[in-house]
């Protein structure tokens, strides 16, 4: 038997290490994650997209390899993100892998269409299973992770570690994300361009192109139209620009610059938007329109544009003005500066500078990045109407309308009495020369509204035939003053009529700044200046409801007035 | 793996960055006379699915001036970390570059993980994710494509020649759902491929023990009688 002993101890060790990886596990794996940072909402349709910026928006990239002696076979990755992906979902990847192999595994999850729901800020979690093995001796590795998810309106403008962040362009390497927030399918805004066609453009074409694939002189007037006519749908809306949260925040190693855009429907209904949000609402209606849209940014600023051929058209949205920008443009001073800004555009962009960039929204749709899909919103849709509804039928026809009503008008009978100026109180005028004024006084009534002036002053009824508001001017004969009534029907109160009248002489070429001062005697009292490009006018504006609108007085002077006078005229306005 | 378009797309940096210096980076002025880019890849699969790469672009005297010119691309960290960015779904390691100015050519050398995928017994697949690529066969695991494309407004021509790993088998170059190329090859598997050195090593001594036991079962040789 001893002679036995060798083989024997030989034989069971050759057995044991025959059958020794049945017992073993068929492979080690080492993981390595990389975990994005931070997930936009925005842009959720672009995460499930492996094709978008070669790959870079994605939840996780792991690197597995395959460290053991055997083969790893059944090779399996999944995930899920509690609360937005519950079911385990599988991330292709190679089914085997070689000892020593490596398989690098980058997830592109399909977030559900709820996520532009979000509108907060929030911690997730990822969960990830490494699976391999037979089914006899299956093996599981987990892994999880936390991240960052932004609200729906917010953009991150790095994923970029910051250590190797170099120059602007790695600061804003987001930028092209703009185009996930351009929404021409969004119910809202088709709406919204729906009624800027019928009732701002009164039926448009802005799709035109000549037969042979040209564009044509009118075709290109034709989209300018469309873009100006958008410009005046915000004007008339009395949209005004405003600022929006932004500043900086830390997702894992890298640090950003974030910024919360309002989406267009957002900025629809909230009349009001800041230059990036003007321009995306722009972008979504041009193309709900049929137009090729394009979005300009560059340093601080950013404006719409449309592509034509191989020509770009801008306009400056921002036109409409705001307090902090203190003028308002009209339609065409708007195309002028869109198109004047656009000159440094090219220079810039053609010297490489990376802080100027041209967003095509179409091309960037091509490239995989997608929009939002937003269902209807009735509050946000009500809103958006309450403003539309604003607007005339049709504005040209409107327009038209004004201007063959304004001479009847002119003619319509007015109460007009005589005057005996009230006694002054010189306490009350202790700055003024106390010259007397012009021997007789008039006054002008409307039905609300009354204002005395002297009676040598020359008067002008209806003096502007587009704008017939204005029912009254007078003005004195050395044009040092000048005194205008205000008959605004429809006007809800004295901010509405104000704006409105802004609103329309910056159609004509003026721009007019203001700000309520309090009240007056019942009024509401405006102190402001008007620009016409040659003189600036000081006046102070005094406003009321009447039965069917707002009426008030204007006083001012381009300078040069006498005060003495001016401020009776001021003191008889009852 | 995506090789051609991934590759070029990554590469197409320096192509941009002459053209940016042309100054007519900015598509709406009128595309000017193309610029001719000649580039050259070599791509040589290992026998775990990575690649490593070699990328060769000569350039004409005026290209070479403004690529001497661009700080972007005079910074290899710079590079590398563009082409990582722009690979992202791919591990480049070994990122290299030199500059040769007596022939102005740059050259970039890197490795990448797991471009060709292994399916089990032998089998691997490489995706080429580009439709209907002109490809011509060198050898027996070698092939040629050749692409033309425009990067910035500079037509560029890319040969890439493409190497298999040696004893890889059965190359054939096939579609996949989409439509596109792709290549598949054998290499390694069949029943050695379910032998690790444990199983070699038992069998091993399980046949020395055989052998051991054949050995003293034999019987004595006769014993010569003594007279």
């Amino acid at each position: 038997m001893k002679k036995f002993l060798l083989p024997i101890i030989l034989a069971v060790a050759g057995v044991v290490l025959f059958l020794l990886p049945l017992f073993q596990s068929s492979g080690d794996i080492d993981v390595k994650i990389q975990p994005a940072g931070v997930i936009m909402p925005a842009a959720y349709k672009v995460y499930a997209n492996p094709n978008v910026a070669g790959g870079r928006f994605n939840l996780f990239k792991a690197v597995v390899k395959n460290t053991g002696s055997g083969e790893i076979k059944n090779f399996r990755v999944q995930f899920k993100v509690p609360g937005l992906i519950d079911e385990w979902a599988d991330v292709p990847t190679a089914t085997n892998l070689l000892p020593g192999q490596t398989a690098v595994v980058t997830c592109f999850p399909v977030f559900p269409q709820s996520i532009t729901e979000r509108n907060t800020s929030s911690k997730e979690k990822t969960e990830i299973k490494f699976l391999y093995g037979g089914k006899a001796n299956p093996i599981e590795h987990d892994e999880s992770f936390t991240f960052d998810m932004t609200s729906v309106n917010d953009i991150v403008f790095t994923n970029m570690s910051d250590q190797d962040k170099a120059g602007f362009s790695d600061l804003a390497e987001n930028r092209d994300l703009y185009a996930c927030m351009v929404s021409a399918e969004d119910p809202i805004i088709k709406h919204y361009a729906e009624t800027v066609q019928q009732r701002i453009l009164c039926g448009e074409s802005g799709a035109g192109v000549g037969g042979n694939g040209q564009i044509t002189d009118k075709d290109l007037a034709e989209k300018v139209r469309v873009m100006e006519g958008v410009y005046n749908a915000t004007l008339i809306s009395h949209m005004v620009y405003s600022e929006t949260q932004s500043g900086e925040a830390q997702f894992g190693d890298n640090t950003s610059s974030t910024e919360h855009i309002r989406l267009p429907r957002e900025v629809v209904s909230g009349n009001t938007g800041l230059c990036i949000e003007l321009a995306l609402l722009h972008a979504s209606v041009y193309k709900a329109a049929g137009l090729d849209p394009v979005i300009f940014l560059i340093p601080g600023h950013a404006y719409p544009g449309i592509k034509v051929g191989n020509q770009y058209v801008a306009i400056e949205s921002t036109g409409i003005g705001g307090v902090g920008l203190g003028s308002i443009m009209n339609a065409d001073q708007a195309l002028q500066s869109g198109m004047t800004e656009l000159k440094t555009f090219y220079t810039e962009a053609s010297k490489g500078n990376p802080a100027y960039r041209l967003l095509d929204i179409n091309e960037l749709y091509s490239d995989g990045y997608q929009d939002m899909e937003l269902k209807p919103d009735p509050i946000l849709a009500g809103e958006a109407d309450k403003i539309t509804q604003t607007w005339p039928t049709c504005l040209l026809s409107a327009i038209a309308e004004a201007q063959r009503a304004a001479p009847a008008r002119a003619a319509a009978p007015v109460r007009r009495t005589t005057y005996a100026p009230r006694p002054r109180n010189n306490n009350d005028n202790n700055n003024n020369d106390n010259k007397p004024s012009s021997s007789g006084w008039t006054s002008y009534s409307l039905s609300n509204v009354s204002v005395s002036y002297p009676a040598d002053w020359k008067v002008l009824f209806r003096p502007v035939a587009q704008f017939p508001a204005i029912v009254m001017m007078a003005v004195s004969a050395d044009r040092t003053g000048m005194v205008e009534l205000y008959n605004v029907p429809g006007a809800y109160n004295p901010e509405q009529a104000a704006a409105y009248i802004r609103t329309t002489l910056a159609r004509m070429g003026e721009n007019v700044t203001y700000s309520e001062a309090g009240s007056y005697n019942g009024f509401t009292r405006f102190n402001g200046t008007t620009y016409n490009g040659q003189a600036a006018l000081k006046w102070v504006g005094f406003f009321k409801n009447s039965g069917s609108g707002v009426e008030g007085v204007v006083v001012g002077t381009p300078g040069g007035g006498d005060r003495a006078v001016l401020n009776q005229i001021v003191g008889s306005i009852q | 793996m995506k090789l051609i378009s991934k590759i070029a797309t990554s590469i197409c940096f320096i192509a941009v960055v002459l053209m940016a210096q042309t100054g007519n980076s900015f598509a709406q002025v009128q595309a000017p006379d193309p610029v001719n880019l000649q580039q050259t890849i070599i791509v040589k699969i290992d026998n775990l699915g990575d690649a490593a790469y070699e990328f060769d672009q000569n350039m004409t005297q005026a290209q070479w001036e403004n690529f001497k010119n661009s700080t972007l691309v005079n910074d290899p960290s710079i590079a590398r970390r563009n082409m990582e960015r722009s690979m992202s779904t791919y591990v480049i390691e070994d990122f290299n570059r030199t500059t040769d100015d007596m022939n102005r050519s740059v050259k970039m050398t890197f490795k990448v993980k797991a471009m060709a995928e292994y399916n089990g017994n032998g089998n691997w697949t490489f995706k080429l994710d580009s439709k209907n690529p002109q490809v011509s066969k060198l050898a027996d695991n070698s092939y040629m494509l050749i692409s033309n494309m425009y990067m910035g407004n500079a037509l560029t021509q890319q040969t890439i020649k493409l190497y298999f790993p040696d004893g890889a088998s059965n190359i054939q170059q096939t579609t996949d759902s989409f439509g596109k190329a792709l290549f598949t090859y054998s290499k390694g598997g069949g029943l050695m491929s379910y032998l690790s050195w444990n199983n070699i090593l038992g069998v091993l001594l399980i046949a020395a023990a055989v052998f051991l036991v054949i050995r003293q079962q034999k019987p004595a040789p006769p014993q010569p009688k003594v007279a």
